[in-house]
């Protein structure tokens, strides 16, 4: 039981991870391999926040949400765009998309070592126990978790109540059908692709709440997202909750009745067992 | 009015329309006729902005010129286009795809008043509001698309074989909703169509397309008894005496 809790509330932060990964990739047809370095960035941002100026991370999600959508629109209007017009093809463009942002992966990377060197970091928040359902959690985890659901709430509400999300759901569907309703579907993928860097953004400051992080593990968390992403069915805002949680529970069974130390093996074998099994994810019918 | 101009398109090499001149009068409906192949679905594509036309095309919509702006951007100065294939969302609902037909803000004002109009001509989709488009016949997810193109609130509707898959009955209908259309909602109607002889029954006047030229054009009914179109398009009904 303690360890199904443990790992509902590690799955909540990992989906709002993998909701911004699948926006990006669903929206604006960018595999971003580069998402989890702002999952990295913002675990600096936060951290940076609460030990110099003492602003509560979950107010910190006011202030680094934002400008993750300004730093990964800008980086998808200033060099992923280029890479979107020239492409002829949906096949050149994620070749083309998927070079450039594991080239990022390492920029972003290389910048970041640079800055806190290879240390690991954590701060002290809300880090008491929480008595719940016979079991006691760390509040900051029970905290995260109720955030991280918010979130996802708010951006389901958005995508499906509104009709600026219609439309980014619209383009994801069919670019081509979407401009034929006055989309501006360039416009549309930009907003996307920014908005999914603030959703990663958000997750990275929850995350660091309970984590202990360091200037390296953008690359992992960018395979768990992938992982969750592919286990939900590309773009399935629903799917990608689903299958955060499940990753959350297997990885915190593995870590607690093997070893901690197999929890990224355990990763990677689900990962496989997916791609071989149920490519399409688990709640898809036909792919695309 | 629609007045088109120069329109030339290629595909690489292949050249698929040679400077075709053709013009739309709203609160009519303007047919193009041609076999396969003849560059009608490429003509539409052009008009509407998702395939580029050549050098010195000129599409004037109301006086405005709209040839060198890009698709989204056509849908506001008031034209919509029901492609090839229709271009319907097929994983979101009816509502959904109706919905996003409003997305352009000239169509905000008046919208749910349009809506009820949508509904009204095709009460079919009433029913089918939750329904996901995809999981529809051929003919509903033909008035999915022309009910989102009308929630566009366009002066001129382009539609691509709307009888294309549809029964003989239903056929009938859809071309009687085109006449509804054009009337009430005093649009322009350019209709490409492979079914000369319904088109020709509701057209106000035509055009005839081959091998990407305008070979023929006229009165509707002048049209429906040229000898030329008799042969080409209306083979089948040249009965010998």
């Amino acid at each position: 039981m303690t360890i199904l809790v443990t790992g509902i509330l590690l799955g909540g932060t990992y989906a709002l991870i993998a909701l911004g990964l699948t926006l990006q990739y669903g929206v604006a047809r960018i595999m971003n391999l580069s998402n989890g370095e702002t999952l990295v960035a913002a675990c600096f941002s936060a951290w940076l926040l609460f030990t110099t100026t003492g602003i509560n991370p979950l107010w910190g999600l006011l202030i680094i949400a934002p400008l993750g959508f300004v730093a990964n629109g800008a980086i998808y209007l200033g060099l992923l765009r280029p890479l979107v017009r020239r492409a002829t093809s949906q096949g050149m463009l994620e070749v083309d998309s998927i070079l450039a942002t594991f080239g990022l992966l390492f920029l972003f990377e290389g910048l970041m070592h640079l800055g806190f060197g290879g240390a690991y970091f954590n701060y002290q928040f809300l880090a008491v126990p929480f008595k719940f359902l016979g079991g006691s959690y760390a509040l900051n985890r029970i905290t995260a978790f109720g955030a991280a659901a918010a979130i996802a709430l708010a951006l389901y509400l958005f995508l499906y109540k509104t009709r600026m999300g219609t439309a980014v759901r619209a383009v994801a569907v069919d670019p081509e059908a979407a401009r034929l309703v006055a989309i501006d579907v360039g416009l549309i993928a930009a907003f996307a692709f920014g908005l999914g860097g603030a959703i990663t953004a958000c997750g990275g400051v929850l995350l660091s709440t309970f984590y202990t992080f360091n200037a390296s593990m953008g690359a992992v968390f960018t395979m768990k997202a992938l992982i969750i992403v592919i286990m939900g069915g590309v773009g399935d805002v629903r799917g990608a909750v689903i299958a955060a949680l499940i990753l959350g529970v297997m990885e915190t069974l593995v870590a607690s009745l093997i070893d901690p130390g197999l929890t990224l093996a355990a990763t990677y074998g689900l990962f496989v067992l997916i791609l071989l099994f149920r490519p399409q994810g688990l709640f898809g019918g036909a792919a695309g | 009015m629609l007045e088109i101009q120069n329109v030339s398109v290629r595909y690489g090499r292949h050249q698929a329309l040679f400077d075709i001149a053709a013009q739309v009068e709203r609160g009519k409906i303007t047919v193009l006729l041609g076999t396969n192949g003849a560059g009608k679905s490429t003509f539409l594509k052009a008009l509407g902005g998702l395939v580029p036309t050549g050098p010195g095309a000129s599409i004037k919509l109301g006086g405005v010129e709209i040839a060198a702006i890009p698709a989204h951007r056509r849908v506001e100065a008031g034209l919509a286009l029901v492609p090839e294939g229709r271009g319907i969302f097929g994983k979101l609902s009816v509502a959904e795809n109706l919905h996003l037909g409003g997305f352009a803000h000239r169509a905000r004002t008046d919208e749910k008043e349009r809506l009820e109009r949508v509904l009204d001509l095709f009460p079919r989709l009433r029913e089918r509001m939750p329904q996901i488009a995809r999981t529809m016949s051929g003919g509903e997810q033909q008035m999915v698309a022309m009910g989102r193109a009308m929630m566009s609130h366009p002066d001129f509707l382009l539609l691509d074989e709307p009888s294309l898959g549809l029964s003989p009955l239903l056929s009938k209908d859809m071309f009687k909703s085109l006449r509804r259309i054009a009337s009430e909602a005093d649009v322009g109607i350019l209709l490409v169509e492979q079914n000369a002889k319904l088109s020709l029954e509701i057209a106000d006047y035509g055009y005839l397309l081959e091998n990407g030229h305008i070979v023929g054009q006229g009165p509707a009914e002048e049209l429906r008894s040229s000898p030329a179109v008799l042969r080409a398009y209306l083979g089948e009904e040249v009965v010998p005496a």
